[in-house]
Order: structure tokens, then C-alpha cells, then sequence
């Protein structure tokens, strides 16, 4: 029986237990180096040094009464101080194993030990440990999945560092930067709130600059919310750039091993057979350059916030079928037998035609009752038309090149989701559930909308609109499903 | 083929608790609203009737008609109180699991276990202390690959 290392003390101590050292901080700067102060500030601040000593004190009986213990068939983590806990994942079970070495703590030699089956909760580990690293060494050689083969035959793929770059680029999003920045200030508590109020203030002023230099006239708040988005957009690129930089794939037998990182470094030992699908994932410029990023369904497996499941991450089609043949998958691109019917422009390009009708017209509307807005909705229209425009080509494209295709042991489908293309891989047995959705003009016409259900430990849907009914039919009976 | 019941003395100490909390909460209620009568005397009723029903009728039914078949190769619960619900998980698909004891589990039959498979969740509730570690058993030996005939 192992107990976990001993700066979990601080994580059961509680999760904001180091902001208490900041007034612990203050505290000690404010005293004098001689025995009398020392005295006075312990008979001031005794009462919080002691609810200090209780937090870290009933941390420490919580780390001592948690306990793992790797056994021939399994790894059992037990915890609990009166209501006892036992997990135990059997190895045979295990999809993907994550080892992850933060920079912060390396220097206390720990490592992050995540372990996940097909089962338990989505996007949660089904078992998390923070152990030493040498324990993780006996713990790697216990587990099957994450043992090292060295000397054998072994596959890597080592991207270059401008794909790592252009992946970066194509993936990051001012949505994610929002979300880091936002979690980045919030766990620092109070002092965000001076940061913000200072780093607000002066960003107000650049804008009010900025915009007095335009010749458009761009209201400051627009110029504010523009450089908002650039700032969040550039901290998710550095965030992608951290996170994958040296990405690493290396196929031994019976498990993918995968290591990315600078900083946080992070190894995943993947089972290939646990493997739900392969998700060719493209937007619209990799789509241009027809290039993809090859990502995977597997528990465990970028199931972190702001991860990407990314296997490999830029690849041209004939490199990505290579990719997956060497890597063994035996799951190929290939051409679509029923495609989406072209006159199914509705369903795919509505939504969006729809938006650039609307937004100019709300915007005017707008400003024929507040003149006065009139700078500000002018920007916002010209800003709202960008994102609509560029889904109307999205779809545009989704149109002509969506569809599916059903081989005898294997089903390749192409959809488009939001910005997003996605090819997927599967084997047959990989797909659980095809639900055929037609409404009463769908019914009419004769067209309507699969959705496409993968193993998976989320039950999101793929969905491809547009299809006609007869070969909808044609691709349920391929499955051996029966229809009416 | 075991059929698991749940604990008598976990049925007893669950109708005492609930019981008793019942009463707390009148007691309290009648100190705290007692400058509203109405509302006072509407909450105690339903805190009386709420608790006497849960100790007198739903948890005897519920325990009586909870139970736990395990086979060679499936795990059958069956359970309910209004609508009955009979569960079916394969010991096969089981990916890993969790027990929970409570501190004189023996006495009290305050034991669980819940089990993962791919898809879904089986709570096995109120268990006996052997019957827990007998099942505890088996699902050790299902995972290192033997099948522990000693339970069917």
C-alpha cells in the first residue's frame, strides 16, 4: 500500500489555501526583526496562524488516509477518513493512461496520474493520483498499457514545429482565451479585481486614442471589445503553442503513446482498441489547403477543458491515410458513395442567409430610433456580417462536399458542424444508433437528416442534413437495420 | 445463481433516522415559526406525513422489494416502490468500480457499491456485510480473469 505524494496535503487542504499566504505574507513583511514584535504580531494573528494549522492539519490526515495499491490485475485507490472509498480499475479496462508533469511540480518531483476506462463520468478522470516519480516508474511497469517496449519495432511521428505552429493558429479561438483568462483572474481572487480596474483603465484610454486616430470614426468601445478579442485570441495561441509544442506520437505494440507540452509536459498511453473513432477535423483554411488534423475518440484522451483529442495534428489526405495505416487502424478517406442531395441549399445555407439578412436590417432599424448609435451599430453590422458570411461559405462547402460512405467493416462519414469539417472513421460496430429525422416539408420533398450515433462516452450525434430518403434507407439496410 | 436481499437492521436504522429527524424538524419548526401559527402547523403536517409515510410505508416496501440476482454472467436488479424497475448489467461490460462502507457497516448494513460500465451505472445499495464482501469478491476475481464459482 502506496500513499499518494505528499503535496496532495495542500489539494485536499483546500483548493484556495495559498491565498491565505498572501495576508501570512503581509503579516511577516510588517514586523521587525526582534523578539518583542514577533511577540506582538503572535498575540494579534495566533487565532489565524491556528485556522491555518487546522486547514493544512486536516489536509494531512486526509492524504494519510488515502492509499493506492496496484495489484497483478488491478490498481485500487482507497480514501476516507470514517466513510471508507475503494476504486478499483481493473487494467484490462483502461483506455488511456495520462502521466502529467506540470512545471510546478517538477521541482517536487510529482506527476499527475490520470486513469480512465470506457465507463464512469464524461470529462473526468476515473481515477486521479498525484504520486512521486518514482513511483510512477513501478506503477508504468505494473500497468500493461503504459509499459515501455523499448528495443522493439516502434513507429514515431514527430511533426515539425511550423505544422505545431499552423495547428496553434488554426485551432485557437478568443472563445478558449475568454475561458483561460477568465479561470487565469478568477482563482487569483481580489487581486484581479485591482488588475482589472488598472488594466481596464488604461485600455479604455488607448481606445479612446485609438479611435480618435480613425478617420471611420470607430467608437471606443468597439475599438475596446476589438482588442479584447485579439488579447483573448492571442493568449489561446500561446495557451495551443505551450500545450503542443514537441508533440510527440509513437505507436509500440498494443498502445499509442503520445507526449506534448513545454512547461506541462503531458504523456497519454492510449489502447488502440479502445479507440471509439477518428475524426479528420478541418476548418475553412485547412480545408483550402486540404490539410486536417487527425483527432480521436477515446475516454481519457483530451477530455481536459480546452483540450483537443488531437492524434496528429496537420496532415494532407494521402499523409493522413498513410498516417492511419501505418499507425494500424485500417480505416481510410474515401470517396462518398450517397452524398448530400445539392437541393438541400435550404438546410444548409437558411441559418446564415437568414443572419446577414437580419443583422443589417436590425441595425438600421436601430439607428432610425437612436441616431445617436449610429458609429456603434455601423461597426457592429460591418463586425456581425464577418462570422455569417464566413459560415454562409462554410456551408457552401458542407453542401458539395458532405456525405457517407459504408465499406463492409467500416463507415467514413462527412459533415460539417458550425465552422468545423469533420471526416469520421469507424468500424461498424463502432456505430451504436442511425436516427432518421424528417419534417413535415422533409417528408414532402423526400429528404432528411441522419444522425449517426458512435460509441462514445458522450451521446452527442453526428449529424448530416440533406440526404435523401432513399439512400437513407440505403445506408440503415447496409447496417442490417430494418426501416417500417 | 445468488440472490442478494437488502439488510433487515439497515431498514430498521433508516425508519429510527427518519423518524427522528422528523420529530427534530417539528420541534424546530414549532420554536422558529411559532409567531406564524399557520404556517407553523401547515409545515408540520406535512413534515409528519412526509416522514410517517417514509418510515411506516415507502422504506419497508422499498427494502422488500429490493433485490440482487447475480449469475454466471449478469447482475440483476430489481427495485421500486410505485413503478417496479428490474436492471440488467453483464458482468463483462463492468469497467471498474466503486464500494463505499460506513464506520459499524456490520451492525448497520450501510454498505454500497457502484458499478461502471460502458454506458451506464448499477447501484448496489444496503448490502449485509458478508454479502458485501462476497460480491466484493467476485468482482476481483472478474477482473483478474477468474470466475469465483464459490457465489453462484
Amino acid at each position: 500500500m502506496y500513499h499518494e505524494h505528499p503535496l496532495r496535503i495542500i489539494r485536499y487542504a483546500s483548493k484556495n489555501i495559498w491565498l491565505l499566504i498572501f495576508p501570512l505574507l503581509r503579516g511577516i513583511r510588517s514586523i521587525r526583526l526582534d523578539f518583542d514584535a514577533l511577540y506582538v504580531w503572535l498575540k494579534g494573528a495566533w487565532f489565524d496562524l491556528l485556522i491555518i494549522i487546522a486547514i493544512i492539519g486536516f489536509g494531512y490526515i486526509k492524504w494519510y488516509f488515502t492509499e493506492f495499491e496496484v495489484t497483478s490485475s488491478e490498481i485500487i485507490r482507497r480514501s476516507g477518513i470514517i466513510i471508507k472509498h475503494r476504486v478499483s480499475i481493473p487494467f484490462k479496462n483502461i483506455s488511456a493512461v495520462t502521466a502529467e508533469h506540470s512545471f510546478y511540480l517538477r521541482p517536487f518531483y510529482a506527476v499527475r496520474l490520470n486513469l480512465d476506462t470506457r465507463a464512469g463520468a464524461f470529462l473526468k478522470s476515473d481515477m486521479s493520483l498525484l504520486v512521486r516519480r518514482s513511483d510512477l516508474r513501478w506503477i508504468s511497469k505494473a500497468i500493461p498499457q503504459s509499459e515501455h517496449h523499448s528495443g522493439k519495432k516502434s513507429l514515431v511521428i514527430h511533426p515539425k514545429w511550423f505544422a505545431i505552429v499552423f495547428f496553434s493558429l488554426v485551432f485557437s479561438s478568443s472563445l478558449s482565451g475568454v475561458v483561460y483568462l477568465a479561470a487565469l483572474l478568477f482563482q487569483s481572487g481580489r487581486f484581479a479585481h485591482e488588475i482589472i480596474e488598472q488594466e481596464m483603465g488604461d485600455m479604455i484610454k488607448f481606445a479612446n486614442t485609438v479611435s480618435a486616430k480613425f478617420t471611420l470614426s470607430i467608437p471606443p468601445a468597439a475599438v475596446l471589445l476589438g482588442i479584447l478579442i485579439i488579447v483573448a485570441w492571442l493568449f489561446s495561441f500561446i495557451s495551443n503553442m505551450f500545450r503542443y509544442a514537441g508533440f510527440k506520437m509513437k505507436k509500440e505494440s498494443g498502445t499509442l503513446k503520445v507526449r506534448m507540452g513545454v512547461g506541462t509536459v503531458r504523456q497519454y498511453h492510449i489502447v488502440p482498441p479502445k479507440i471509439n473513432y477518428v475524426d479528420l477535423r478541418q476548418n475553412l483554411v485547412m480545408k483550402l489547403f486540404k490539410t486536417s488534423s487527425v483527432n480521436i475518440s477515446c475516454s481519457g484522451y483530451g477530455n481536459e477543458k480546452n483540450e483537443l483529442p488531437v492524434l496528429l495534428p496537420i496532415l494532407n489526405r494521402r499523409q493522413a491515410n498513410r498516417a492511419l495505416d501505418l499507425i494500424g487502424f485500417r480505416k481510410y478517406v474515401v470517396r462518398r458513395k450517397a452524398r448530400v442531395s445539392r437541393q438541400a441549399v435550404i438546410s444548409y445555407l437558411g441559418l446564415p442567409s437568414l443572419a446577414a439578412f437580419l443583422i443589417p436590417v436590425v441595425s438600421d432599424i436601430i439607428v432610425y430610433f437612436y441616431p445617436t448609435l449610429k458609429d456603434l451599430f455601423y461597426f457592429i453590422k460591418f463586425m456581425g456580417e464577418i462570422p455569417v458570411i464566413w459560415m454562409f461559405v462554410v456551408k457552401t462547402i458542407a453542401l458539395m462536399t458532405s456525405g457517407v460512405t459504408i465499406e463492409d467493416d467500416f463507415c467514413c462519414l462527412r459533415y460539417s458542424r458550425f465552422y468545423a469539417f469533420h471526416t469520421i472513421l469507424a468500424d461498424n460496430d463502432k456505430l451504436v444508433k442511425i436516427q432518421i429525422v424528417q419534417d413535415p416539408i422533409g417528408e414532402r420533398i423526400g429528404r432528411c437528416r441522419m444522425d449517426f450515433y458512435f460509441s462514445s462516452e458522450s451521446s452527442k450525434s453526428k449529424k448530416l442534413k440533406g440526404v435523401k430518403i432513399e439512400d437513407a434507407l440505403k445506408i440503415i439496410e447496409h447496417f442490417g437495420f430494418s426501416y417500417k | 445463481m445468488k440472490i442478494y436481499t437488502a439488510d433487515k437492521n439497515c431498514l430498521n436504522i433508516l425508519r429510527v433516522s427518519v423518524l427522528v429527524l422528523t420529530f427534530v424538524l417539528i420541534v424546530l419548526c414549532g420554536e422558529v415559526l411559532s409567531f406564524i401559527p399557520i404556517i407553523m402547523i401547515v409545515l408540520s403536517v406535512i413534515f409528519a406525513v412526509v416522514g410517517f409515510f417514509t418510515a411506516i410505508v415507502y422504506l419497508p416496501v422499498y427494502f422488500r422489494k429490493l433485490s440482487y440476482t447475480i449469475t454466471d454472467n449478469k447482475i440483476i436488479k430489481k427495485s421500486g416502490f410505485f413503478f417496479y424497475k428490474t436492471q440488467m448489467m453483464q458482468i463483462k461490460t463492468i469497467q471498474f468500480s466503486t464500494t463505499v462502507s460506513t464506520p459499524f457497516s456490520k451492525i448497520t448494513g450501510l454498505n454500497f457499491i457502484f458499478l461502471y460500465a460502458y454506458g451506464g451505472m448499477m447501484t448496489v445499495l444496503f448490502l449485509d456485510r458478508h454479502d458485501f464482501d462476497e460480491i466484493d469478491r467476485r468482482l476481483k476475481s472478474v477482473y483478474a480473469g477468474k470466475e469465483d464459482k464459490s457465489v453462484s
